[in-house]
């Protein structure tokens, strides 16, 4: 409602970015009381931001159509959301429904998968703080370890937009990657990305549940991220993925916490609970970040966070 | 469905048990109605009057007094005083 829009201000600091200028302006234009998504993230995170932001607009949205309706299924996602966190705030549970119900009405739906949620998770990445802060605990905490010891090879299993195996197939020149997911739309989506990137023949995607890889692949280096809360059985796909990892391997393991979405079915109510089934499922430990969504509004509220491990099998 | 529980929930959003809604009244008449705790005021006008809102209604509201005319469109019958 009649939201004050400095432009001026907002102009002259991203001028030398042209397609996130072009992001602001079609918030301001469709979804005026979005707008300040932008600048609070161009904000708090600077010139690397804005630096990976333009060029992931400019290499999968250089038309202002696709980047408009990449836009409105941010918007729908993040109100989507915040609908089922306005209800978890008094039930403190998540809406029944099983692996099933979800595979059908999220992954399994094109539509809604190509339109709104794939592209949504994809702005996400750069426009929520907590899921920028996690790519650069990544980038800090997890690709050094793997330029270090020249990783050769890569899983991303549950690729979702297939961000992060685009993240580290352009960090690390040399490295193939190998992705798995249950949905055939991920995978398109994700082949799309790392074409536009040009690094799509470094990577093949295999469509399935990895648990049922008998033997399992292996490999020394394995990303899974925001998967856990989307399975009814989390610490059986655990043990599946340290069935993967070589005895001197390293996983980058991600989960959401209080953070109710139309595809999450595990709640996790705090870190502790995610180091226990990792624990469980014969991990150690190494490292992790976590960060909240944003600042509680009130201290019994419970706040979406997201919680980062690296780990080692034990 | 009332004014008053209108109120309610723009008072519970932005933590001001004194805040008098009115229909002029726009976001740069309440400090702490930025972005995000617009959304979150919608959010809590749908949880508390029963509906939804589009994405374009959300966003598309000029002041209070066209939430109110919005609500009222959806068989809300919100009265001003």
């Amino acid at each position: 409602m009649c939201f004050s829009i400095n432009r001026s201000e907002r102009h002259l600091k991203m001028i030398s970015f042209p397609r996130i200028q072009t992001l602001q302006s079609t918030f301001e234009e469709t979804f005026p009381a979005m707008h300040g998504v932008v600048t609070r993230a161009h904000k708090m995170f600077g010139e690397p931001w804005c630096t990976a932001f333009e060029e992931t607009l400019a290499t999968l949205f250089p038309e202002d159509e696709n980047l408009a309706r990449a836009v409105e299924g941010y918007v729908q996602f993040s109100l989507d959301g915040l609908r089922l966190h306005k209800k978890f705030e008094s039930d403190r549970r998540y809406i029944e429904k099983s692996y099933k119900d979800v595979a059908s009405a999220v992954y399994g739906n094109r539509e809604y998968m190509k339109l709104l949620y794939l592209p949504g998770i994809l702005l996400s990445h750069f426009l929520w703080p907590h899921h920028y802060r996690q790519r650069q605990f990544f980038e800090s905490a997890f690709l050094p370890d793997m330029r270090q010891q020249d990783a050769s090879l890569f899983f991303d299993v549950g690729i979702g937009t297939g961000y992060y195996s685009r993240i580290t197939l352009a960090s690390l020149p040399g490295i193939q990657g190998r992705g798995f997911d249950v949905s055939p739309h991920s995978k398109a989506y994700t082949e799309w990305q790392l074409e536009r990137f040009g690094i799509g023949k470094r990577y093949g995607v295999q469509l399935g549940d990895i648990t049922t890889l008998i033997p399992p692949p292996k490999t020394r280096w394995l990303i899974s991220v925001e998967v856990l809360e989307h399975l009814e059985d989390p610490l059986s796909f655990l043990k599946g993925l340290n069935a993967m990892l070589e005895h001197d391997g390293k996983a980058f393991v991600t989960a959401a916490i209080n953070a109710p979405n139309e595809d999450h079915i595990y709640l996790y109510r705090n870190v502790g609970e995610v180091l226990d089934q990792l624990n469980a499922a014969g991990f150690h430990v190494e490292q992790f970040h976590s960060s909240l969504a944003y600042k509680p509004r009130k201290p019994d509220l419970p706040v979406p966070e997201i919680a980062a491990f690296i780990v080692t099998p034990i | 469905m009332s004014l008053d529980a209108l109120q309610n929930v723009f008072r519970d959003v932005f933590d001001d048990e004194d805040l008098i809604i009115r229909p002029e009244m726009t976001a740069k008449d309440v400090p702490a109605w930025d972005s995000f705790n617009h959304i979150n005021l919608i959010v809590a006008i749908e949880a508390e009057f029963g509906i939804r809102f589009t994405s374009a209604e959300v966003t598309g509201m000029k002041n209070v007094g066209e939430l109110v005319k919005m609500l009222n469109k959806k068989e809300c019958e919100i009265a001003w005083p």
